[in-house]
């Protein structure tokens, strides 16, 4: 378990996270943008920052069944979420564009 | 989830597509008509993806596909069946999504038919048909 701060968005379907310790940018507006370093990742909807979120470490089944580096799951208003490291998010969020 | 030898253990009966599961009681910590799933992009199929039980994120496998099921009845009253997987200190807890819990039997061990393949452990004659009798410590190896 840690306490660190996060950003939360949507995209895919699924609900993201990252530590805002990685040099997170929010771009809002109609078509929501997430930039970490020079890479952008498109959101369908930017949910904002979480202070103090339970990160569980993923476990075996879930690796074995979903296959991308992440920095484990956390649950924020009763919804699931996956926490990735930032050199994860172009591999989990451009699958099948690279 | 060992037992004296010819004692009988207490198995639920899940259906799964066309093909009926059996997961010892042991191993069931709770069940839930059909919990919501988040998908993940990018899983296998047998991952439906994550719920939440307990406050907790869930992995929910789609059982059908762990027994590579075809296609059965359409689910009148799907459920979720909240899991121990693993062994040991991996024990984690995991969601079966299948097409409906059917029953809960008694069976004796010189009722299962060993398979050793996968995740099917063995299988056992039942009223309602031939189960599978499901090893929830190789679930990851599916």
């Amino acid at each position: 378990m840690t306490l660190q701060a996060y950003l939360l968005w949507r995209a895919l379907g699924a609900t993201w996270a990252v530590p805002s310790s990685a040099g997170v940018t929010i771009v809002k507006g109609e078509k929501p943008e997430i930039h970490v370093g020079d890479a952008v990742f498109p959101a369908d909807e930017v949910l904002g920052l979480a202070q103090e979120l339970t990160v569980r470490q993923a476990g075996r089944v879930l690796r074995a069944f979903w296959p991308y580096p992440c920095l484990g799951l956390a649950v924020v208003d009763q919804q699931p979420l996956v926490v990735l490291p930032p050199s994860a998010l172009s591999k989990v969020l451009f699958q099948g564009e690279s | 989830m060992e037992a004296r030898e010819g004692a009988p253990r207490r198995f639920l009966v899940l259906a799964a597509g066309d093909r009926l599961a059996a997961v010892e009681v042991g191993w069931v910590r709770k069940i839930f008509r059909a919990l919501p799933v988040t998908p993940l992009p990018g899983a296998r199929p047998q991952l439906l993806g994550l719920a939440q039980f307990a406050g907790e994120p869930l992995p929910v496998l789609d059982l059908a596909q762990l027994l590579g099921a075809g296609p059965g009845q359409p689910p009148r009253f799907p459920v979720t069946v909240v899991i121990w997987a693993g062994q040991d200190k991996a024990k984690e807890l995991v969601g079966l999504a299948a097409d409906a819990a059917l029953d809960l039997v008694s069976i004796t061990a010189d009722a299962l038919i060993p398979v050793g393949e996968g995740i099917v452990a063995a299988e056992v004659a039942l009223p309602q048909g031939t189960a599978e009798v499901i090893d929830v410590s190789r679930l990851e190896t599916a």
